[in-house]
C-alpha cells in the first residue's frame, strides 16, 4: 500500500434509521494486516457499521478513509474505493447465473478491465487457494453452503482488496461447514490481509484476532487483545454478554 | 369445387398476406421491447420525475383499448404527421404493448434479491455494470414467460390493423369472403393459419426458456 496510515480510518461516524441511532459517533482505526473481530448483541450495530465501511450504508455524519482515500457514497469515486474493500456476506450472495469461475472473474473483467484469459486464470488460482479447484464449473445452486461461501471469499479476493469485511460469514452455515470457511479465513489472516470480521465465533476471535471490539447501541464499549476483552471485560454490558455466550 | 380444392384456394389467397402479419408483429414487438425496457427502468430509476412520467405512461396506455389507440394514431396523429398505415399500425401496437412489457420488465428486475445488487456494488461495479452483468441476466429468466405471452397476444392483436386497411391475414380473409361469400371455411382457415403461427412462437419460447435456464434452478437444489 502506498500510504503509511491505517488501512481504514473512521472518525465520528453516525448512522440512523429513522429515529433509531444504529452507529453513534464512532471512531476506529484498523492497521494494515490487522485482524479485528467485532462482537456484540444482535441489534448492536455491528453489521450496519461494517456496511458503512464500503459505502453500502450512507453515513449521517463522520468520515471514513480506506488506504487514505475518502469513502464518499455520493461521489463517483465510490466504485473505485469499493473495489479496494472486499465484502463477504452472511447469505453468500453469489451470482446464481454464473459458474464459480465466472463469479470470481466477473468483477476483474468488468471493473478492472482485465483481458478475459487473465481474469479466468486468476480466478482459477483464487478458487484453488480456497480449495475449490475441482468446482470451477459448478453453479452456486450445485454447491454446499460452505463451498458457496468459499467462492464468495475468492470472488472478493480477486479484486486484490486492501481490506476484507466479513459480515457473519458462518451464521448461515450448517455446523459441519463452519470449519472449512474459518480455515480459509485463518489462512487469509496469516497471509497478512487486513480483516474486519463480524462474527459470533468466539473461538475464531480468540485464536486469530489481533483485536476484539465489543459493540453495543452503536458504540465501542470494549476494544483490546482477545484475551483481555473476552476473559476480563471491564464494561458491565460486555461482561453480561460474554457470560451468556462463553 | 370440392372441400380440398376450396381450402387450397383460400390458403393460396391468404398466403401473400402472412408476411404483413409477421412484419407488423415483429416490428411492433421489437419497438415494444425497446420502449418497455426504457420505461421499466425509468420506473425503478429512483428519479422522481422520471418515475412519475413512466407510471403515467403505463397507466394511460393500459387503460385505453388498443383499437382506439390505433384509430387515434392513424386518423388523429396520422393526419397531422402524415403517417402512412403501416407506420401508424406498428407504432400504435408497439407503444401499447410497451406499457405491458414495462410492467413485466420492472417486476422481473425487482424480483432479483437485494443481496445481488449489494454483492455487485461491493465488488466496485457501477449501477450500469451491475444491471448489465448481474441483474438483467437473472431478470431475463423471470421475464421470458410473461413476455412470450405478450408476443403471442401481439401477433393476434396485429389483426386489428386490418381496420385501417393494412392487407394482413385478417384483411385478406375479409377480402376473400366478400369476393366469394364463403364464410365458414374462410374464417376457419384464417384461424388455423394464426394458430400455426402462435404454436410456432410457443415452441420458440420454450427454446428461449431452456437457453436462459440456470443450472441447479428448478431441478432440485442440492445443498
Amino acid at each position: 500500500m502506498d500510504h503509511d496510515g491505517p488501512a481504514l480510518r473512521a472518525r465520528g461516524i453516525s448512522k440512523r434509521f429513522g429515529n433509531l441511532v444504529v452507529v453513534d459517533g464512532l471512531d476506529l482505526d484498523v492497521a494494515v494486516s490487522e485482524v479485528v473481530v467485532m462482537l456484540g448483541p444482535s441489534g448492536s450495530g455491528k453489521s450496519t457499521l461494517l456496511r458503512c465501511f464500503n459505502g453500502l450504508e450512507r453515513l449521517d455524519a463522520g468520515i471514513i478513509e480506506v488506504g487514505g482515500v475518502r469513502l464518499d457514497p455520493t461521489c463517483d469515486t465510490i466504485h473505485a474505493v469499493r473495489a479496494k474493500v472486499g465484502m463477504v456476506f452472511q447469505q453468500f450472495n453469489l451470482f446464481p447465473h454464473l459458474s464459480a469461475l465466472d463469479n470470481v472473474a466477473l468483477a476483474p473483467r468488468t471493473v478492472l478491465k482485465l483481458p478475459k484469459e487473465q481474469a479466468i486464470n486468476q480466478a482459477r488460482e483464487r478458487l484453488e487457494r480456497v480449495g475449490l479447484g475441482a468446482k470451477l464449473d459448478s453453479f452456486p445452486a450445485e454447491l454446499s453452503g460452505g463451498q458457496q461461501q468459499r467462492v464468495a471469499i475468492a470472488r472478493a479476493l480477486a479484486m486484490d482488496p486492501q481490506v476484507m469485511l466479513f459480515d457473519e460469514p458462518t451464521s448461515a452455515l450448517d455446523p459441519e461447514m463452519i470449519g472449512e470457511v474459518l480455515a480459509v479465513m485463518r489462512d487469509l489472516a496469516q497471509s497478512g490481509m487486513t480483516m474486519i470480521v463480524v462474527s459470533h465465533e468466539i473461538g475464531f476471535a480468540r485464536e486469530v484476532a489481533h483485536r476484539v471490539i465489543f459493540l453495543d447501541e452503536g458504540k465501542i464499549l470494549e476494544s483490546g487483545p482477545p484475551n483481555q476483552v473476552l476473559s476480563a471485560p471491564r464494561h458491565p454490558r460486555a461482561k453480561e454478554f460474554f457470560d451468556k455466550v462463553l | 369445387m370440392n372441400q380440398g380444392a376450396l381450402a387450397l384456394n383460400i390458403l393460396k389467397f391468404l398466403a401473400p398476406a402472412v408476411p404483413m402479419t409477421v412484419a407488423v408483429t415483429v416490428l411492433s414487438f421489437t419497438l415494444a421491447l425497446i420502449l418497455g425496457l426504457a420505461v421499466g427502468l425509468s420506473q425503478i430509476s429512483g428519479y422522481r420525475p422520471m418515475v412519475l412520467l413512466a407510471k403515467g405512461y403505463v397507466d394511460v396506455l393500459r387503460g385505453v383499448p388498443l383499437l382506439v389507440q390505433i384509430f387515434f394514431i392513424y386518423f388523429g396523429l396520422g393526419g397531422l404527421l402524415n403517417l402512412e398505415r403501416f407506420a401508424a399500425g406498428v407504432l400504435a401496437i408497439g407503444i401499447c404493448y410497451s406499457a405491458y412489457l414495462a410492467e413485466i420488465i420492472r417486476s422481473g428486475i425487482e424480483s432479483i434479491a437485494r443481496g445481488q445488487h449489494e454483492a455487485a456494488a461491493s465488488l466496485g461495479m457501477s449501477n450500469t455494470q451491475a444491471l448489465r452483468f448481474v441483474i438483467l441476466p437473472q431478470a431475463t429468466r423471470v421475464i421470458i414467460p410473461p413476455a412470450a405471452n405478450e408476443f403471442i397476444a401481439c401477433l393476434k392483436d396485429s389483426s386489428l390493423v386490418s381496420i385501417i386497411g393494412l392487407r394482413e391475414l385478417t384483411r385478406a380473409g375479409r377480402e376473400y369472403y366478400s369476393q366469394y361469400f364463403v364464410d365458414f371455411q374462410t374464417w376457419l382457415l384464417v384461424g388455423v393459419v394464426y394458430l400455426c403461427m402462435t404454436l410456432l412462437l410457443t415452441k420458440l419460447t420454450r427454446h428461449l426458456e431452456h437457453r436462459f435456464a440456470v443450472r441447479g434452478f428448478g431441478m432440485g437444489v442440492r445443498r
